[in-house]
């Protein structure tokens, strides 16, 4: 994990995970679906950074929300920075205390279809729901 | 549940079109090449999972009752023979019907809880989207979206 003294700027080349914690959120080719990157009733979209951080961490930070959330942790879905500097967005570093590679998606147009417009590239540009460990494929 | 669609107007005229229509569209969605039952179902569901606040664990508002039923509505609305859309849920309540051919074809509509459809969709290089009220019938423009999605070439 990165260090919670030295947090550095999230670079365009940095990978970003969004956990996926509805089965509404994937389609059954894995694929995702926009819905998982519309970020209401937030200003900004939660992600984490996998800069510094083991697989195995990756993984847990995906627990700790999924278990603080009370939801089921599906799996997670990749998304290069670069891909998410669309329109007006940019992604901005905000750790938490329990969660230094915590970063938010910020930026979002506030009419309906254009954050659509946007969920629709994002989920375009992002990997297929990488499962857990621990689930059979 | 119950259907949203409204009559075609008030003449006797008119409301022996709409009858026929009715019959018609009954007859034809028992048959299984023009049942719209998989995406009731799929509505059905997604309503039961995400009726109550706070849904996907991030303050997600509830989908409304007359979410459900525009969405019912519009799925109802569809042309015979016209792919389903899936179903899925917003968190800002609204209901989503999407057509995905592959992740650069697809239209995502999403149904708010007074009747509006706010739609975006990728054809290619280009990202057309907008918001249409629902009327009872869908849109022309969306209709024409859905066809270009559906029948795009890979």
């Amino acid at each position: 994990m990165l260090d919670p003294e030295n947090i550095p700027p999230v670079e365009k080349t940095e990978l970003l995970a969004r956990y996926v914690m509805q089965n509404g959120h994937f389609r059954s080719d894995h694929t995702v679906k926009p819905n998982l990157f519309i970020p209401h009733p937030y200003q900004e979209l939660s992600v984490n950074r996998h800069r510094g951080a083991t697989e195995a961490e990756i993984w847990q930070a995906g627990v700790n929300v999924a278990t603080q959330q009370q939801r089921t942790l599906y799996g997670r879905s990749d998304i290069l920075t670069s891909d998410c500097l669309v329109d007006s967005l940019r992604v901005t570093a905000q750790p938490f205390p329990d969660s230094p590679n915590h970063a938010d998606i910020e930026g979002w147009p506030t009419a309906k279809e254009d954050q659509k417009a946007i969920a629709l590239k994002l989920a375009a540009s992002a990997t297929k729901l990488i499962p857990p460990p621990s689930t059979p494929s | 549940m119950t259907t949203a669609i409204l009559p075609r107007g008030f003449s006797s005229t008119a409301a022996y079109i709409d009858q026929v229509s009715r019959v018609n569209q009954q007859y034809f969605a028992h048959t299984a090449a023009f049942s719209k039952q998989p995406a009731i179902d799929e509505l059905a569901a997604t309503w039961a999972e995400c009726r109550t606040p706070n849904w996907d664990g991030y303050d997600a508002f509830p989908i409304q009752e007359a979410t459900l039923n525009y969405a019912y509505a519009v799925i109802q609305a569809l042309p015979l023979g016209f792919p389903l859309p899936s179903v899925g849920a917003e968190p800002d309540g609204h209901l989503t019907l999407d057509w995905y051919r592959d992740s650069h074809w697809t239209i995502s509509i999403s149904v708010s809880p007074d009747g509006k459809l706010y739609y975006a969709a990728l054809l290619g290089n280009s990202d057309p989207r907008g918001s249409e009220p629902f009327l009872g019938e869908i849109p022309k423009r969306l209709l024409s979206l859905i066809q270009e999605v559906a029948l795009a070439k890979n």
